[in-house]
């Protein structure tokens, strides 16, 4: 499959700034895409940048669009260079202008002609938008999570996209009705069978199972349900456990490696000792016993989990955890974005062993994580902070990384997937922000070159991150679009 | 985050923290590691699960519904700042789903199951809606959704949805007057045949264009409909 740019062909009269903004909530994890404009043939300038803990999350400005009027006659309702002139436009419309009855409905004829009108612009992105990811040195393969057209994509492990190609074709792709994916934002593979377990962000409830050579619409050889919002996945091997983290509750489940279909979970950690707020990342260090999750830091209160778990309004499972509807009301919280240690086996309220946190941490919503176990080391997806840090994995409290991958030759843009293949000493990278998984050894450290790339999209397409795209709001001020993933 | 509003006369941003239960305010040119310029939030908001808004820039209000069987709309002022109480709520037959506001006819319009409720902008406690209309049975088990307003013309852009799965294209844009009432068709319907899983709804009134996006398409498209305006 050749994803091929879309060239635009019209407009609108003057249309200025583009700016498409994702906001701080629930699904942002977000990758990398191009645009089509079904009008102009223009490029934008991607110029994401890091915000603060309560804010939108990127913003793509295109540059002026110079294509034809549109048809019809334009009529300035409201100034938008004015508030004054707002205001009083605004008023004088409840007065005089503004419409004091219904108006005739239209004829049949009108009312198809607008039903049958196609859009005057699309905003899209023909590339793979890189999220999660998983590798496979067993049998030379890396998987990735993808949430622009929800696939699970297979490459070899040793591709790499030479600079002058547009992209690299996967070997095998999953995806379609009948697989069960839907923004899929993590991946895990089976060592032993090469099975591939897809994670999916919002509202596909449920983690699809496939067998390694599984591709196109298939049907999962099995499929659990998980509780709404699941981020990331990581498997105890030695335990057979499969733990999630759960954005909405705030919390991580564990299931039974091979659980399926409505399989209660074995357990839950939950509740306000536990610090967990917003997780993403889950990680296990093998050699500690330990499991790490990185949180974004907004979270609130609720019933502890030992008077009952459920509560979410989408099932009546009990046996999962306390679900949102049963949250205080006015019980909110932002606090900053931390990473809590816990040991392994924890579950219900059980306050964190470490926790990461503060201004030396550099944690700008830290996403996906890994543990190397034998050198000691956390690896940090740092999304919004376009950058990989690394701590030793017995940090605690405000300390700052032992190295940073950051920096324009390392094309980290918003990473939210992060994997490390301990028996090649590489560490990979998911880049939502730029079409790209990175290929690092693993004590790369700065603006480093990576030692292979794999690319969804030509090296220049701009990225305008759509993931799960929901609400819209227009500025009519700057003449620019927010949208909120 | 499933709802925002741009304010084109304090040109500002409001959006609803999900997690925090939260009114967050950002200055309309707000980029890069910016905090918010007003935060609503605290016990005293008796803000939950807080998914959506509207904002009145003209009389300085923002609405906020419940969710989760929470059958209330809070309003706050537009400039309220920490943990303040709501200064009316209006309380719903049925759970909200969006709103918004017609400053000009001086309007609350509230989207749920299939109709759009018509409140008067300062309706409070268990005020009755002035209007209700209904999409017709004909139209199949459908419900509304995402709204926005043209206080100009007295129009309504509302998001039906329910037409099919999501990945069947069922979705669309319906066009209502304010003063449409009962079991109603929508005036004009945008985006039919195309839109799947529409998820936000804005309105470019100068260039009488309705942006939309679909989060089965994961898009954002334009519709130019001037006679809708």
């Amino acid at each position: 499959m050749a994803p091929s740019r879309v060239r635009a062909t019209t407009s609108q009269r003057k249309a200025g700034r583009l700016v498409i903004l994702g906001i701080l909530g629930i699904l942002t994890l977000a990758v990398a895409a191009g645009f089509v404009l079904s009008g102009g043939s223009q490029e934008g300038k991607l110029g994401t940048r890091a915000f603060g803990y309560d804010r939108p999350v990127s913003r793509e400005t295109l540059p002026q669009m110079d294509g034809e009027h549109m048809d019809g006659e334009m009529r300035q309702t409201v100034p938008a260079s004015s508030s004054t002139m707002l205001v009083a436009a605004l008023q004088q419309q409840s007065g005089s202008g503004a419409a004091a009855m219904a108006p005739p409905r239209p004829s049949e004829a009108e009312q198809a002609a607008v039903a049958s009108r196609p859009p005057v612009r699309t905003v899209t992105d023909p590339h793979f938008a890189y999220a999660g990811i998983a590798v496979d040195p067993i049998r030379n393969e890396v998987v990735l999570a993808e949430e622009n057209l929800s696939k699970l994509l297979v490459y070899d492990r040793l591709e790499n996209t030479p600079p002058t190609a547009a992209m690299s074709e996967p070997k095998r792709m999953i995806g379609g009705p009948a697989s069960f994916l839907e923004y899929a934002c993590s991946v895990y593979i089976d060592p032993a069978t090469g099975d591939i377990y897809g994670v999916n962000n919002d509202t596909m409830n449920w983690m699809p199972v496939f067998g390694r050579d599984a591709t196109g619409n298939a049907v999962p050889k099995r499929k659990l349900r998980t509780p709404h919002t699941t981020f990331a996945i990581v498997a105890d091997e030695q335990e057979q456990e499969l733990f999630f983290t759960i954005q909405d509750d705030h919390a991580v489940v564990v299931f039974k490696k091979d659980a399926q279909d409505e399989d209660s979970p074995v357990r839950i950690l939950q509740g306000r000792r536990t610090l967990m707020a917003d997780p993403h990342g889950i990680a296990l260090d093998t050699n500690k016993n330990e499991i790490f999750v990185s949180n974004w830091g907004t979270n609130n209160d609720r019933p502890p989990l030992s008077e009952g778990g459920g509560g979410d309004d989408r099932h009546n499972r009990t046996d999962f955890p306390v679900g949102r509807a049963r949250a205080f009301p006015g019980s909110g919280m932002i606090h900053p974005p931390s990473i809590t240690v816990y040991p392994k086996n924890a579950e219900g309220d059980t306050p964190p062993l470490r926790v990461i946190q503060g201004p030396k941490t550099q944690l700008d919503w830290p996403t996906s994580l890994a543990v190397h176990p034998d050198r000691g080391e956390l690896f940090v997806a740092n999304d919004t902070g376009d950058s990989v840090i690394v701590f030793r994995a017995d940090a605690n409290g405000d300390v700052a990384p032992i190295r940073v991958i950051k920096g324009p030759k390392t094309m980290v843009k918003n990473p939210t997937g992060l994997a490390l293949d301990l028996e090649n000493n590489e560490l990979w990278v998911a880049n939502f922000g730029s079409h790209a998984a990175t290929v690092f050894p693993i004590d790369a450290d700065g603006d480093v070159v990576p030692k292979r790339v794999i690319r969804s999209g030509p090296v220049d397409a701009p990225s305008p991150m759509l993931s799960n795209a929901h609400t819209v709001a227009y500025d009519s001020k700057r003449e620019e679009i927010l949208v909120a993933n | 985050m499933h709802d925002m509003a741009y304010d084109p006369i304090h040109d500002e941003i409001i959006v609803p923290q999900f997690f925090a239960f939260a009114i967050l305010t950002f200055a309309g040119d707000a980029d890069g590691n910016v905090a918010p310029i007003r935060k609503i939030m605290g016990p005293s908001t008796q803000l939950k699960n807080t998914h959506a808004l509207a904002v009145d820039p003209v009389h300085g209000e923002i609405f906020v519904p419940g969710r989760h069987g929470d059958n209330r709309i809070l309003v706050f002022p537009r400039e309220a700042d920490g943990d303040v109480a709501p200064i009316r709520i209006l309380e719903t037959d049925t759970t909200p789903g969006r709103v918004a506001v017609d400053p000009v006819h001086n309007l609350l319009i509230v989207s749920g199951g299939p109709g759009l409720h018509i409140y008067d902008r300062t309706a409070s406690g268990k005020a009755k809606p002035l209007r209700v209309i209904t999409i017709p049975q004909d139209e199949g088990r459908r419900r509304t959704g995402l709204l926005a307003v043209d206080p100009a013309s007295g129009m309504i852009f509302a998001k039906v949805g329910g037409g099919g799965g999501r990945h069947e294209t069922g979705d669309f844009v319906g066009v209502w007057s304010i003063y449409d009432d009962g079991e109603v068709a929508p005036r004009w319907t945008i985006g039919l045949g195309i839109l799947k899983d529409t998820r936000g709804v804005a309105l470019d009134i100068k260039n009488q264009s309705v942006i939309v996006t679909d989060k089965t398409l994961n898009s954002i498209l334009t519709f130019h409909v001037p006679e809708a305006f």
